[in-house]
């Protein structure tokens, strides 16, 4: 079966890109503060300096390091049926909606305001029945009277109930993330259980350029201690934190991601390390952070390309991501462009359905419309299979030639209609009459509907009562003990 | 006249953002002609200034030739600034900045630091995850005239509020201007902060508003 191939950088390209990523580390080093990663760094042979706390990693022991990813890993759902594998020669592609918002547009309304508390239920309902999501997650909500601090926490909480598929969280501190494995130790009923179906994914991100905070390390320790994946989130900003190039910034992306790799495997070899760059540009005029610019795109294009010729990695890229503040003609541009190109490049997990305002917004109808996308996506993804029978040979021969002729009732035609031609729930293909017959909606409209409908209807399959008591009283504790965030 | 005629070369020449050697140069040719201090200030180097700021929010110009222009007006500073101590001329004002505890993130701080210095503020920064009462420390031992501070995420954005109630727990005559991508005036006057801005261009604009107010 053919592929479809996105590849933005030329074989010596990614080669190059590999090469200095690794150098990088040597040359110019990676400042590391934590003082266990510190220890096991300069127990393998890297040269600490404990002063600076900046770190230069030889080339070999790099290399060593990247040789111990796995080459495959689970992130499972409540049941085997959600479960997803990821790895060395699997060709699938999963999609997830997008983490980390406190803007929110409430859909009675249309108007934007600041995530509550119920709004996550929502977004976890819709979640769960769009077809084309295969990953969960949560917008952050910020009702003053809550604790803000342990809410990633209540968050995994909500969720492990209101959905039975995988789960990414973004945990504050290692002390959330001890949190988070209790809640997964909770429903998974023990470690060895949890360990072998992961149920939920944590993200963390290094602070560009080159650095990981005790932060981050704390939370990459807890998840490779509990098997759990880690996503590792390299963000900087083209021309303010990394290289104004767009290969420039790829190449720090890059290096930054090797670096967590590094300690992560001295840590706990095999432990299973996602690449999940959102590298952004800096708009020199208005000093604003894009995601979803062209040229977003396009480097996320080009680091699936690093990610999968030049390392064999597992990556999750945007996706459906922009720059907009509304749903409008521009967010359905900047999606599409980085969800087509990072999909087509190999991308292993889309993310970022209903994210707009460069992650700031969450949109429960953009989501609904990213969901569409996916399925176009998939479409495509699948590629054009050529055989005899593909190719209709018998057909063609059988229906013959003249305008009398018709391939509307042909065996070859009922054989595949169902699944040549996709159907996308929310794309009108009315003629002009019908529509205005149905009060003429345009696509935001007809994804409000889909949405409302999915609240009013849709309900997830309930957990035990007992494992929900649990998890909801390990929720409680966390809010109870975490009362401060930092992310030093 | 010639001394109009270096003070405008000086601006020009900060506008393009023309080298720091040729902007000294420029300078102490206008000291020897005679210019005053305040005019190679108000009609040479800030000038240069404010005209590529202009550019800049016309979308004629963009941040890196910003700061361009803002270190090589440096430099020209550098020339009189023993002049400026003698004439009395105080610095616009003394400003303390940081991004607040447990916050990283730095570049628009930096940027706004940046503009302020060449704007003719004296500018102390203290980098990322600054506690209140290191916020508190500096605006006492600098006698600060305005305070700066940048949160970035929702969560660290108490910080801001910590440190606006500490500075005015100890009584500190400090204005507190706050910017960050979260933050908004609509939260800096619940807190009680004295100003807000958008980015670094307003954040320049709107210090030397809040100063004229206050002196």
């Amino acid at each position: 079966m053919g592929k479809c191939i996105m590849r933005p950088l030329s074989d010596e390209g990614v080669r190059k890109i590999r090469q200095e990523s690794i150098k990088i580390l040597e040359d110019v080093g990676v400042k590391v503060s934590h003082n266990g990663a510190k220890k096991l760094l300069k127990e393998a042979g890297a040269k600490v300096d404990e002063d600076t706390n900046l770190v230069r990693i030889p080339g070999d022991l790099t290399e060593k390091c990247l040789n111990k990813l796995p080459q495959k890993m689970v992130l499972a759902g409540r049941d085997p049926d959600k479960d997803i594998v990821l790895g060395a020669g699997i060709d699938s592609t999963y999609y997830r909606s997008m983490t980390g918002a406190e803007g929110y547009i409430d859909v009675r309304t249309g108007k934007y305001r600041k995530v509550v508390y119920s709004d996550v239920k929502d977004f976890a309902l819709v979640d769960d029945a769009l077809e084309n999501i295969h990953i969960v997650t949560a917008p952050y909500y910020c009702d003053p009277d809550l604790n803000l601090h342990a809410r990633d926490v209540r968050l995994l909480e909500i969720l492990l109930e209101n959905t039975s598929k995988h789960i990414l969280m973004q945990p504050y501190t290692g002390k959330n993330t001890e949190f988070m494995i209790k809640l997964g130790l909770a429903e998974r009923g023990s470690e060895k259980e949890l360990r072998r179906r992961p149920r939920f994914t944590v993200m963390m991100s290094p602070v560009p350029p080159l650095t990981y905070h005790g932060n981050e390390i704390d939370v990459m320790l807890w998840a490779g201690k509990y098997g759990i994946p880690l996503e590792i989130t390299s963000m900087p900003i083209c021309g303010g934190a990394a290289p104004v190039t767009v290969a420039g910034g790829v190449l720090l992306t890059v290096a930054e991601h090797v670096a967590g790799v590094v300690i992560g495997q001295l840590a706990y070899p095999g432990m299973s390390i996602i690449f999940a760059p959102r590298t952004c540009i800096l708009d020199m005029s208005t000093g604003s952070a894009l995601e979803g610019s062209i040229e977003n795109a396009l480097i996320s294009a080009a680091e699936t390309q690093v990610a999968k010729e030049g390392f064999g990695w597992v990556a999750d890229m945007y996706g459906p991501t922009s720059d907009s503040l509304v749903l409008d003609g521009q967010s359905i541009i900047e999606r599409t462009f980085n969800t087509t190109l990072s999909a087509y490049a190999g991308a292993d997990i889309l993310a970022g359905g209903g994210n707009y305002e460069h992650s700031y917004t969450m949109d429960i109808v953009q989501l609904a419309i990213d969901n569409d996308i996916f399925g176009m996506t998939s479409r495509v993804l699948r590629g054009i299979e050529v055989n005899d029978d593909t190719l209709g040979l018998d057909a063609i021969r059988r229906v013959g030639a003249g305008v009398d002729k018709s391939y509307l009732i042909d065996e070859h035609t009922l054989k595949y209609f169902r699944t040549e031609c996709s159907k996308h729930k929310l794309m009108v293909h009315a003629s002009r009459a019908t529509w205005e017959s149905d009060k003429g909606k345009d696509l935001t409209e007809r994804a409000k509907e889909r949405v409302k409908t999915i609240l009013k209807e849709h309900r997830p399959a309930p957990l035990p009562k007992e494992i929900v008591k649990e998890l909801r009283a390990i929720a409680e504790s966390a809010e109870r003990e975490i009362t401060e965030t930092t992310t030093v | 006249m010639a001394r109009d005629s270096v003070l405008k070369e000086i601006a020009d020449s900060v506008t393009k953002g023309e080298s720091e050697a040729k902007v000294r140069e420029l300078t102490q040719r206008a000291v020897k002609e005679g210019c005053s201090v305040r005019d190679i200030i108000d009609k040479g180097l800030l000038l240069g200034l404010e005209v590529i700021g202009e550019r800049w929010k016309k979308g004629d110009a963009f941040i890196p030739e910003v700061l361009l222009s803002a270190k090589v007006m440096g430099a020209g500073m550098d020339v009189i600034r023993d002049a400026i101590v003698e004439s009395g001329i105080k610095p616009i004002g003394k400003v303390v900045i940081g991004t607040v505890r447990g916050d990283v993130h730095n570049i628009g701080k930096s940027l706004v630091a940046m503009l302020l210095g060449s704007a003719g503020f004296e500018v102390h920064d203290l980098g990322v995850d600054v506690a209140p009462e290191k916020f508190v420390k500096a605006v006492k031992e600098q006698k600060a005239d305005l305070l700066g501070m940048s949160a970035l995420l929702t969560t660290t954005m108490p910080g801001i509020a910590d440190t606006v109630k500490a500075i005015k727990k100890e009584g500190l005559q400090v204005i507190t201007l706050i910017g960050g991508a979260p933050v908004t005036q609509e939260y800096a006057t619940s807190i009680g902060a004295d100003g807000y801005a958008p980015d670094a261009i307003s954040a320049v604009a709107k210090a030397r508003e809040l100063l004229r107010i206050k002196k």
